[in-house]
């Protein structure tokens, strides 16, 4: 990996720092999940044309995927992956590592868990008021419909509960018997 | 029509047995239905009566009315408990000289009663005048509608329990977990729209755990005010 950091030496000398910044924290964003940042808005500041600029996003996403680089101990890591990097690039790393290191960390060990069971990855809900049924004819129910999205290794799904007032209720004591 | 002109003549005979005010608006009523301006009563949703029901009613008006009170709390037990104890009803309707197809009928008229009561939530004088409306005598009326007044709010709970509900909970339960892994292992048991319970056990981020429960809060403030 050595004589490639050193050949992105260049190319990355050629970004100022803030420019370099918003890059770094655009990869992590993608990282975690989040749409990244395209070529186009550093057009303009950055004296990169377009293959040059994938070359060093796919740089930064390669270093950035890799969860070691969240080891506490910021010399060796420093030491392990860039110390072929230009010391403004080294130093803007572990700036934005040292912002986004909570972020990271949740993102990597659901990655991990995903692996070994379905994990939640978000959810959402929506309350509904069932008026009646054909069972009965004024119901007038609260219904909690949570919307759970989970993956795993082999793909993502939505799983959907109906929870009433007493449902609700059990599993909100469930989650709170969890220790934090 | 047959069957039409059978309910008519099972309320006509019901009408020529009963005195008074109630037999001229019974006339009336049927009358009204001849000209095909249908009854509405509360207890059947605003609907009319079948007339399978009208004919039952004849049936069990000829039960004395305690033969019918205590058939009609079997039939309650039955509709709030899941099971109907047939001895005891073939007893009853053996002791009442009817059949047993007579027998099979009026505990489904007595079913229909109760729960058709309950589902529309009519009060139990409603029913009580309804029913005598429809042909059955006063003290059988009365005690239908004690019937209804002690069981609805059982078969209503029943009724409610029923309603069709997608995925619904049936149980959540936390798996044993090391307590220094970053998650929690939770079981969730759905029951799914065909009576399948399915079972999802969920990794969930022990840190996420708080923003969940706050959500689930907010969510449970906002179904108390409803």
């Amino acid at each position: 990996m050595g004589d490639n950091q050193a050949s992105y030496g260049a190319l990355l000398a050629r970004i100022n720092e803030d420019n370099l910044n918003q890059l770094i924290h655009a990869c992590i964003d993608e990282v975690c999940g989040y749409p990244g940042l395209s070529h186009q808005p550093f057009a303009n500041n950055v004296d990169l044309n377009k293959d040059e600029y994938i070359v060093v996003h796919k740089l930064f996403l390669r270093i950035l995927s890799n969860p070691a680089i969240l080891h506490p101990n910021e010399e060796k890591v420093l030491e392990e992956y860039y110390q072929d990097f230009p010391s403004e690039v080294q130093r803007s790393l572990l700036k934005c590592l040292r912002a986004r290191r909570n972020q990271m960390s949740a993102v990597f060990f659901k990655k991990h868990a995903k692996k070994f069971a379905t994990t939640l990855m978000d959810f959402n809900w929506r309350l509904i008021l069932l008026m009646g049924s054909s069972k009965i004819a004024s119901l007038k129910e609260p219904v909690l419909q949570l919307d759970l999205l989970v993956e795993d290794q082999q793909d993502d799904r939505i799983v959907g509960i109906e929870l009433n007032r007493d449902e609700l209720d059990s599993l909100i004591n469930v989650l709170e018997s969890i220790p934090h | 029509m047959g069957s039409l002109l059978y309910g008519f003549s099972s309320q006509l005979s019901n009408i020529i047995r009963r005195p008074g005010v109630l037999c001229c608006e019974i006339l009336e009523n049927s009358i009204a239905c001849d000209c095909e301006e249908k009854m509405k009563f509360r207890f059947l949703g605003d609907g009319d009566c079948p007339d399978w029901l009208l004919a039952e009613i004849n049936t069990l008006s000829r039960m004395t009315s305690i033969k019918m009170k205590i058939l009609g709390q079997l039939v309650a037990k039955s509709l709030t408990e899941g099971e109907l104890d047939e001895d005891k009803v073939k007893k009853i309707t053996q002791d009442a000289k009817l059949d047993l197809s007579d027998a099979k009928a009026i505990v489904a008229a007595l079913e229909l009663i109760l729960t058709s009561s309950s589902r529309y939530g009519a009060s139990s004088t409603d029913l009580s005048s309804e029913l005598q409306q429809l042909g059955l005598p006063r003290e059988h009326s009365a005690a239908i509608a004690r019937l209804h007044s002690d069981n609805s709010a059982q078969i209503t709970a029943k009724l409610t329990a029923e309603s069709l509900r997608i995925n619904s909970l049936s149980s959540v339960e936390l798996l044993p977990d090391q307590a220094t892994s970053p998650f929690s292992k939770l079981c969730i048991k759905l029951k799914k729209i065909n009576g399948i319970e399915d079972s999802v056990t969920l990794n969930i981020s022990k840190e996420e755990v708080p923003v969940l429960l706050a959500e689930l809060k907010r969510a449970r403030n906002l179904m108390d005010g409803l």
